[in-house]
């Protein structure tokens, strides 16, 4: 690999390790069309890249947040859990529902969670989170299948959703849902990896630079995170969510235009 | 969550260990890549495995801190976590 590709691959990662470990999201979302673009590579070689980069940021990443408490660890495995059959339950529903249907689904979910995230309540007493969490628990659960399911029908992690979501809806302080979800796409993304990795699929000559991008930036975005105020996180969650939303469905709409 | 029994510690430790490991690994292959080395594919590959089986360990580590803190319900769910995740792996790997 020449120098200039290296350093391409570099900050590919790090771009996405920086976004991932700051929003407690994969990443996967930034990093995949990244590497295509500047990198010249394949969406389905970039993939498989990706997921694997994921898997050793989320290390990296979740490690900040557990280390100042901001990871909840009954709700990490319940959550992983559900997501993950619903995951498998959207891969195969994605054969008998329309694509464009989904993306405008996700998009819906997408804008719909950064217009409540701009206008709805600021910061919440711990009591109240524990009564709203307690009373929530159930729905949490649903939530996170249907999370999985629409990840799945997309083929992406669900973080961008998982932690919006989680703090709206679930009663958990948006910094734990950050550090949730960023120690819960680990597990997913593992999975898908494996596959890869077992069917000899892994770029190995792109994954280094990729992997030592992406944890640099994962570990400055979390160390980030833990820092940084609840109206910076918000505003980049909305720009992020604005960015994906418009990868998602600027196609169909401009077809149907 | 009983925290006084659960021990974080013991698993932010091991999630350092194994940032730091795969980092180390996958940087000294991007230099060997650079200077033309053939072993910089085989340390990537080996670097991936070793991702693959922190992973699995880190499942089976809360699943034992769980237990340690007599939260069974979650202890039965991370190993069940653990089943589900391998099964995914299976069935793909035999019927893709």
């Amino acid at each position: 690999m020449i120098p200039n590709e290296l350093v391409v691959f570099v900050l590919c990662g790090i771009g996405a390790g920086l976004i991932g470990g700051l929003l407690g999201v994969g990443g996967g979302v930034v990093l995949v069309p990244l590497m295509a673009v500047f990198g010249g590579i394949g969406v389905r070689e970039a993939v498989p890249v990706s997921l694997t980069a994921i898997v050793a940021s989320s290390f990296a990443a979740s490690n900040s947040y557990l280390k100042k408490g901001m990871v909840d660890l009954e709700l990490t495995v319940i959550i992983a859990l559900v997501m993950v059959m619903g995951n498998i339950t959207g891969s195969y529903l994605s054969a008998v529902v329309p694509s464009d249907v989904t993306r405008l689904a996700l998009t819906a979910v997408l804008l719909f969670t950064s217009v409540q995230l701009l206008v709805g309540k600021g910061s919440r007493s711990v009591s109240t989170l524990e009564r709203i969490r307690h009373d929530r628990y159930p729905f949490c659960v649903v939530l996170a299948l249907f999370i999985g399911a629409l990840a799945g029908l997309i083929g992406i992690g669900g973080g961008e959703l998982l932690t919006p979501l989680l703090s709206l809806v679930g009663g958990v302080s948006l910094s734990t849902a950050r550090g949730t979800s960023s120690m819960v796409i680990g597990f997913s993304a593992a999975a898908a990896c494996a596959v890869y990795f077992l069917n000899d699929q892994i770029n190995l000559s792109i994954l280094p630079p990729v992997v030592f991008g992406m944890i640099v930036g994962a570990k400055l975005g979390s160390i980030l995170g833990t820092r940084a105020r609840p109206w910076m996180v918000k505003s980049l969650y909305v720009a992020a969510a604005i960015y994906l939303s418009q990868q998602l469905s600027w196609h169909v709409i401009e077809a149907w235009w | 969550m009983t925290e006084h029994f659960f021990n974080f510690k013991l698993l932010v430790k091991f999630q350092r260990y194994a940032w730091r490991g795969l980092f180390l690994m996958l940087t000294s292959a991007m230099v060997l890549a650079m200077v033309g080395n053939p072993f910089a594919e085989r340390l990537a590959w080996l670097g991936v495995l070793l991702a693959l089986v922190a992973t699995v360990a880190k499942v089976v580590i809360l699943a034992e801190q769980f237990r340690r803190s007599r939260l069974y319900r979650h202890w039965l769910l991370a190993y069940t976590l653990l089943i589900i995740l391998a099964s995914i792996v299976l069935i793909r790997l035999l019927f893709s």
